[in-house]
């Protein structure tokens, strides 16, 4: 039971990860990939590994929603960079949208049932 | 005559093609189930009828590009698919195609070291993670593992297995003659022989290791696996013929006069089929990121 509990919370935040890395991403904004790492560390209720961040970019840049370029850094060697394409701020755009209607209905929806409670 | 002539010569080219299809179905990755294939098969078909000029049509090296034009035969998915379990013991029921079994023993994106089995039971070692974890590599520092290593480079990592194999044949060659009729063919663990047996009881399996593995390598170039496919198969042949040679190696310095430890040479076996693999692919991963890097720094200058 207890195990079932916990697989249902790592989908949960599996699908809200991804809507995450294009929010950090949105806005013409461009992060190298630990850059990714730390601010979604910063978060614990995300609670994510660097196992899971990765392989999602990897699966995003495979779909066209992010693309990746090499940069020359002042310090150190160049660093590989992640920026949103034209599809993938779209894309951010209507998720964000579809989360905060989810958001808002179900935290209405815990609202009500606390109070009859 | 010169017309039936010119007939033959078109219906020979036509069986030549016939045959170049046949060839390049034939080479269609392991890892494509039977509806890929058929699929595979037909855009094949209609690809042949419908864009090749037979005249044109060149037979040398035909069957390698009618594949070179279908760049989906070599990106076979490696999505991820949940993996049996037994008592919590992985249970690989899958088919061991190279691209799915190659990526998840390269995955450097991955953090887990262990890998469930594709094929068989227990875990696989994922030296991507390994190398990420000790700091060699960074997760992605490649887009797609060893895509930018130049195939010159590719090619001469073969060299590595075979000079192993070689070095072992050497070897064996050499002593044949001087070993003693009964050879010790299992150790204690404190490195005391307690089985013995003939030369071949001896040899034949580390032999079969290291000539099995390098061929096995050297095959997959002849199939033009895609680079990660080529990259694992020369570590997995590097690995086994590290072995090969090492067991060789213990087992004649056990019966040399010198009474070497056998089992310094064991653990000094066993640590190298690690590193010596690892190694391989990190330098591998190196090159590409070296080259990925070139290849997107140069089009930006382009664009400038």
């Amino acid at each position: 039971m207890a195990e079932k509990l916990e697989q249902g919370l790592s989908q949960l935040r599996k699908g809200v990860l991804e809507l995450a890395v294009l929010g950090l991403l949105s806005g013409g904004s461009a992060l190298y990939g630990s850059q990714i790492v730390e601010r979604l560390e910063h978060r614990p209720g995300l609670s994510i590994s660097v196992g899971t961040v990765y392989p999602l970019l990897s699966r995003l840049k495979k779909a066209g929603v992010i693309d990746s370029e090499w940069v020359e850094s002042p310090t150190g060697p160049p660093r590989k960079y992640y920026r949103l394409t034209a599809s993938g701020q779209r894309q951010f755009e209507s998720l964000s949208r579809a989360w905060t209607d989810v958001r808002t209905d179900v935290d209405d929806l815990l609202e009500e049932v606390a109070h009859h409670a | 005559m010169r017309e039936s002539r010119g007939s033959g010569d078109a219906s020979v080219r036509r069986f030549a093609i016939e045959e170049a299809v046949r060839d390049a179905i034939a080479r269609f990755p392991d890892a494509l189930d039977d509806d890929e294939r058929r699929e595979l098969a037909d855009e094949l078909f209609w690809y042949v009828s419908e864009r090749i000029d037979p005249d044109e049509f060149d037979v040398q090296g035909a069957a390698e590009d009618l594949l070179a034009a279908f760049p989906e035969v070599e990106v076979a998915d490696a999505a991820e698919v949940p993996t049996p379990r037994i008592l919590g013991v992985p249970v690989g029921a899958s088919h061991p195609g190279v691209p799915r079994t190659a990526s998840r023993l390269w995955d450097p994106r991955s953090d887990r070291i262990f890998v469930p089995r594709v094929f068989g039971i227990g875990w696989d070692l994922n030296f991507g993670a390994l190398a990420v974890k000790l700091g060699l590599v960074k997760p992605d520092a490649e887009d797609e593992p060893f895509a930018f290593v130049p195939d010159a480079i590719m090619r001469a990592g073969l060299a590595l297995p075979v000079l192993l194999t070689l070095m072992q044949i050497v070897f064996l060659g050499v002593f044949a003659p001087r070993l003693p009729s009964m050879l010790p063919v299992h150790f204690s663990l404190d490195g005391t022989p307690d089985r013995w047996g003939s030369f071949w009881e001896a040899f034949a399996l580390p032999l079969v290791f290291s000539v099995g593995s390098t061929a096995y390598a050297i095959r997959s170039f002849q199939l033009r696996r895609e680079p990660i496919g080529l990259a694992v198969s020369t570590a997995f042949a590097s690995l086994f013929t590290v072995l090969g040679l090492g067991i060789t190696l213990s087992v004649l310095l056990s019966v040399s006069p010198v009474q070497m430890g056998g089992r310094v040479v064991l653990f000094a076996t066993l640590g190298a089929s690690v590193v010596v693999p690892l190694m391989y692919l990190v330098s591998l991963s190196w090159i590409g990121e070296r080259h990925e890097r070139a290849a997107s720094l140069d089009h930006k200058e382009d664009a400038c």
